[in-house]
């Protein structure tokens, strides 16, 4: 390839990627108009309430914790080529254990985080561990099984906040506390930033080496481009699939225990925000690079507490980002006739010259 | 006799490969016209492009003199054009009535399929041209012969006045070749038709009434049959004699003593079964140390099956596999490499390597878990960037950086990157499945070169390939097979005339 | 013994008016997929059934027409789908997963923004005169909305078009080698979108009738997964109406049953255990499904590209 028509092909990957923006953009501003808001005032609140100030960051961070673990475990799941669209109903399971290991263990505080943390690692991962587990032994499509085990961790979940464990608010249905020494600390004082931020950026890193420096993440992402080619190579497809469904879930239950050690500081029957779903969402949008899924993820957690602000100021409702991350996933869709038709444009001129 | 299709400087460019160059190309009326060629001289691109499946660049195509567009096969068969493809293009899961009657399907009261005259159609076509068949039976429970028949058959539904055949015979005896033109020739004896004979064979082509040769997307010669030789027909399908680079004293065919040598790869009595059929039958057969053994065969006679049950990627039902002395059987694909095996598999993009990853990340399979590429469970990327370097320099890869993504190579880069990955290791066999299909000669040339090095290095090579020259080109003992059954014929026995004979009908004392 | 009497009777009649919901879809589906088209939104398009749906006849007061205005909420999702599956030619996991994600936040938005939670009154069962009155068939058969009545109707008529038609061994042709369809002259492309978006009108029918005859509103979360549970049905039952028929019947009685255990034994069984219910069904479905003999079209999932690969 030549180097002018490399330059050719990186400055239209370019406006293509803007136009898909625009478009979504467009799209959501006309809902916004027709909802009878001002679409450029709805959004500067949106980046003025994630991002205004400290306070605000602060609060977007935290609410992007959880969404950056699911979208590290998506990321995980996708590069090898597993549909698991099952991140929400393991972070609820996740949630679910570190719940138990922070009512019923009585240990110190540094030791006890670490069993909250793992409790949640091991829920999530065995729950959608087991969905691979089905894939590869038993050939079941692990979109179908993912999805339905999402209802069952979520009904378990409501379960146990409802009846064993209910704690007497009248309010939210919620459980009893967990123990003090389970509380992740904060780490912004004033805030609500936990140290769970800094555990999910860890793992933001941690997943990075993983794939790009290890033979593990190696063989994830050859299965995920051609199991065949993989297979003949001597990689053993079944078990690089399970182990990257059992990390990858292992995440979003840590998302889980991450809210109910640092945010609810119990068990919550809607303790996840659809973030399990944004979360597939961000991972295809940033078409599973990992740097873009952190960015994504930071901005979105961003986009979400904007979201509120906006609710609470203009009366739109906040899942108004809901609909702008769903209209970008759209028009990524798009994308390829984006491109095509811009690649027809560029070399017609360059004919006509 | 009047002209029935012309076309004119059609041109069909795929990116940088010219597959019809400035094409022009008639047939008359009453005529059964070859179009010879060898694998990809740019045959079915014209021919489908003439049936509408593609569309020219650059070119026009003339019916009976009037200028004629094709958009979709429908406008074709609108100007009575009727193909019988290359790639199978029957339903297997449907039965040979639905499947005929596609084009034309009959109704009764409210839309209702109407089976019965569908039935009685086909029948009536089958019997017209004497083909026994069952109308009701599914395509998948017929044999390869049949399955081509009912291909033809489905042609000769519609009304057609130009009939194109697409390398009809691939799973004809040659009885059932006869037999095929003399139907044909009936066909022509109508007023107004013409049939389109695509062959690579040059004993067919010598049958039909002109010739066309092709030879890399470029019309060579137009002749009638009866106005020329073999030999020039060879030499137009084929040009220059090609010659190879390489000491003859390596082709020489070794005389294996057999009783004295240790065999590198013993198979015996093999049988496979895949979806309940027998395509494997009691196989058995050796490689020595420092030999090619050629399989040869028309495509689906087992081959593939073969050459997975080797490399470990199919199981195997009976029989036993040897590796210097040990019984892989069964092994996994990986167990098959440590024990020193290495595959070359026949699709370089979906069997062969990682599109959508970088040459490196391809060059490493098979070995990322071992030093130098590794140590413990990370990758050490400073060993594994010197050694791509080396390889892409070693086994001319033209590529601008290891970190170029292996879609964007050539097919003949991308099967010498493969290549490099293969046997950059060390190897003690070879299997090798369709190692230059769709290659250049340059390509190929470079392929050859490497595998005839394996013999230097008394490494054993299985080569399997539906290329009957490249077999005999390379083999020092060859294979034969047919209908999952192997002939083994020695060197000195090796005929060209014999294997083909073997190809399509099998040894004579062969019961199915 | 009379109550178990009534909780059966009464969860079979359940059962068989909501199997509407299940059961429109489902055949929806089966239909693509014979022609190898596999849409993953199914969710997707159902939830904007149900949303189209209610709106439509808040906005025009007539139910048969926002029952339309369903329809259509249904189709314009799958159209998007079968033009990035088919025209476009991408991944057909990827189309579905992005759209049904899209129509979750749509929807929300939609319904948040309008506020409305009227009741609408739907659909309701017809007692339809002398057969109703029969014992046991009587409340369980003749009692039912007219829409469970048209999924009868339905699952027949998908029967006929598939098996007995010209234009269902086209749909089953195109599915298994669509290059033999091209080549009879037939459009390939033309019978994979009518397939698609009979799945998205079927889907929002669904869809619309879960907002019009069952919850008699729209929430957020009240599709809940049938969509993906239509495609367990639709594998389940081999692509084959009737058998998908079965399936559905047993999950819209496990659901009927899971909703009567929850009004009358209050509090003996906690009501989320029961809400699993349908969903456990749905996995062991899943995994019974894998062990028979399953024929899916060849061609499924694979865009057709014409002239070559």
């Amino acid at each position: 390839m030549s180097k002018r028509s490399a330059i050719r092909g990186i400055i239209c990957k370019i406006v293509c990627y803007i136009i898909v923006f625009a478009v979504a953009m467009g799209g959501t501003s006309v809902l916004i108009y027709i909802s009878g808001f001002n679409p450029l005032e709805v959004y500067m609140l949106l980046l003025y309430g994630g991002f205004g100030d400290i306070g605000k960051i602060a609060a977007a961070l935290t609410k992007a914790t959880p969404l950056l673990l699911c979208s590290l475990g998506a990321l995980l799941a996708f590069k090898c080529g597993v549909w698991n669209i099952g991140g929400e109903g393991q972070l609820y399971m996740g949630a679910l254990a570190a719940f138990f290991a922070g009512f019923f263990l009585k240990t110190p505080q540094p030791l006890h985080l670490l069993l909250v943390a793992a409790a949640g690692f091991v829920s999530g991962g065995i729950w959608g561990g087991s969905a691979g587990i089905l894939k590869v032994k038993y050939k079941i499509n692990e979109i179908l099984s993912t999805l339905v085990m999402n209802f069952i961790a979520i009904y378990l979940v409501l379960y146990v906040t409802q009846f064993p464990f209910r704690s007497s608010s009248m309010y939210n249905i919620v459980s009893v506390p967990i123990a003090s020494t389970a509380k992740l600390p904060i780490i912004l004082p004033g805030t609500s930033l936990h140290m769970g931020f800094l555990i999910a950026i860890c793992f933001s890193i941690i997943v990075w080496f993983i794939l790009e420096r290890t033979i593990l993440g190696y063989r994830i992402k050859a299965v995920g481009v051609n199991p065949n080619t993989a297979m003949y190579g001597g990689i053993s497809v079944k078990k690089v699939t399970m182990i990257s469904m059992f990390l990858g879930s292992g995440l979003a239950g840590l998302a889980g225990a991450v809210e109910v050690s640092g945010v609810y500081y119990q068990l919550a029957a809607h303790i996840s925000n659809d973030y399990g779903y944004l979360a597939i969402a961000i991972v295809l949008v940033a078409k599973l690079n990992s740097f873009g899924a952190v960015f994504m993820s930071l901005f979105f957690g961003g986009l979400l507490i904007g979201g509120r602000f906006a609710q609470a100021s203009l009366g739109v409702s906040n899942t108004i980002v809901n609909v702008l991350l769903g209209a970008i996933l759209l028009s990524i869709l798009l994308e390829p006739l984006i491109e095509n038709r811009l690649l027809n444009i560029i070399l017609k001129n360059e004919e006509d010259k | 006799m009047p002209i029935i299709l012309k076309t004119r400087q059609i041109v069909k460019k795929f990116g940088k490969l010219v597959a019809n160059d400035h094409i022009d190309f008639e047939i008359k009326e009453g005529e059964i016209h070859a179009l010879l060629g060898e694998n990809g001289a740019g045959k079915t691109t014209l021919m489908n492009i003439l049936y509408g499946l593609l569309s020219p660049d650059e070119g026009e195509i003339y019916i009976r003199g009037q200028k004629v567009k094709f958009k979709s096969p429908k406008d074709a068969i609108k100007q009575k054009i009727g193909m019988v493809s290359q790639n199978f293009s029957l339903i297997p899961a449907l039965t040979v009535s639905e499947n005929i009657a596609l084009g034309n399907i009959p109704t009764k009261k409210f839309f209702l399929l109407d089976r019965d005259l569908l039935q009685k159609r086909v029948l009536s076509l089958a019997e017209s041209y004497d083909f026994d068949v069952d109308p009701g039976k599914k395509i998948e429970e017929l044999s390869a012969g049949e399955q081509q028949w009912v291909e033809i058959l489905k042609a000769f539904y519609h009304n057609i006045k130009i009939l194109i055949l697409d390398e009809p015979t691939a799973m004809l005896i040659s009885r059932e070749v006869k037999e095929l033109f003399k139907v044909l020739r009936s066909m022509i004896s109508q007023k107004g038709r013409s049939v389109i004979f695509i062959t690579h064979k040059l004993s067919e082509a010598m049958n039909c009434d002109r010739v066309t040769v092709l030879r890399r997307g470029k019309v060579i010669l137009k002749e009638n049959t009866n106005n020329i030789t073999k030999e020039e027909l060879t030499k137009a399908m084929f040009g220059e004699r090609l010659s190879f680079p390489i000491s003859s004293s390596l082709i020489i065919r070794k005389n294996i003593n057999i009783k004295e040598s240790h065999p590198l790869l013993e198979v015996k009595n093999l049988c496979v079964i895949n979806r309940g059929l027998n395509v494997l039958k009691d196989i058995s057969f050796n490689i020595f140390p420092g030999e090619i053994f050629g399989v040869a065969g028309v495509a689906g006679n087992g081959q593939k099956e073969l050459i997975e049950v080797i490399t470990g990627i199919r199981k195997a039902v009976k029989g036993k596999i040897l590796l210097k002395g040990e019984n892989i059987t069964n092994y996994s694909p990986k167990l098959c490499r440590e024990k020193g095996m290495r595959y070359i598999p026949e699709d370089r993009l979906k069997e062969g390597s990682f599109d959508n990853l970088s040459l490196a990340e391809n060059l490493i399979l098979g070995r990322e878990d071992k030093p130098p590429f590794a140590q413990g469970f990370l990758l050490d990327y400073s060993s594994i960037r010197s050694f791509s370097k080396k390889m892409i320099l070693n086994y001319d890869v033209k590529a601008s950086s290891i970190k170029m993504i292996a879609k964007n190579l050539s097919g003949g880069n991308l099967q010498k990157l493969i290549l490099a990955r293969e046997i950059s290791s060390d190897l003690d066999f070879l299997a090798a499945f369709q190692p230059t299909r769709g290659l250049d000669v340059r390509a190929s040339r470079f392929i050859h070169q490497k595998l005839l090095e394996q013999k230097r290095k008394e490494k054993g090579v299985l080569l399997v390939s539906y290329d009957l020259d490249e077999i005999l080109e390379l083999s020092d003992r060859i294979g034969v097979m047919y209908k999952g059954r192997m002939v083994v014929v020695p060197p000195e026995k090796i005929n060209v005339n014999e294997i083909e004979k073997i190809m399509v009908e099998g040894m004579k004392e062969e019961c199915e | 013994m009379s109550l178990l009497y009534k909780i059966a009777v009464t969860s079979l009649a359940a059962a068989l008016r909501m199997s509407f919901v299940l059961l429109a879809p489902a055949l929806g589906e089966a239909i693509s997929e014979q022609a190898g088209v596999y849409n993953i939104g199914v969710e997707g398009y159902m939830i904007m059934g149900a949303l189209s749906a209610y709106y439509g006849v808040i906005l025009t007061g007539n139910l048969w027409l926002g029952v339309a205005i369903g329809i259509l909420g249904g189709m314009v999702i799958s159209l998007i789908h079968a033009y990035l599956s088919i025209t476009l030619k991408t991944d057909q996991i990827v189309n579905g997963t992005g759209l049904w994600i899209f129509c979750l936040g749509f929807s929300a938005f939609v319904f948040r923004t309008a506020g409305t939670t009227v009741y609408i009154k739907g659909f309701s069962p017809i007692q339809i005169p002398v057969l109703s009155e029969l014992p046991v068939i009587g409340p369980v058969l003749f009692q039912l909305n007219i829409l469970t009545y048209l999924g009868f109707l339905l699952i027949f008529v998908v029967a006929v078009i598939l098996f007995r038609t010209p234009f269902g061994l086209l749909i089953k042709a195109t599915g298994e080698n669509p290059l033999a369809v091209d080549m009879a002259g037939h459009n390939v492309f033309l019978i994979r979108y009518i397939s698609v978006l009979l799945c998205g009108a079927m889907s929002g029918l669904g869809g619309a009738y879960m907002s019009l005859g069952v919850l008699h509103r729209f929430s957020e979360d009240m599709i809940a997964g049938r969509g993906f549970i239509a495609l367990c049905i639709v594998l389940f039952g081999n692509w084959n109406p009737w058998k998908i028929f079965v399936g559905v019947l047993l999950f819209s009685g496990i659901d009927a049953f899971q909703l009567r255990m929850q009004v009358m034994e209050r509090g003996i069984i906690p009501y989320p255990l029961l809400l699993m219910l349908p969903y456990i069904l749905t996995l062991v479905a899943l995994s019974v499904a894998v062990l028979g003999k399953k024929n899916p079209p060849k061609g499924l999932f694979f865009p057709y590209i014409r002239g070559g690969q």
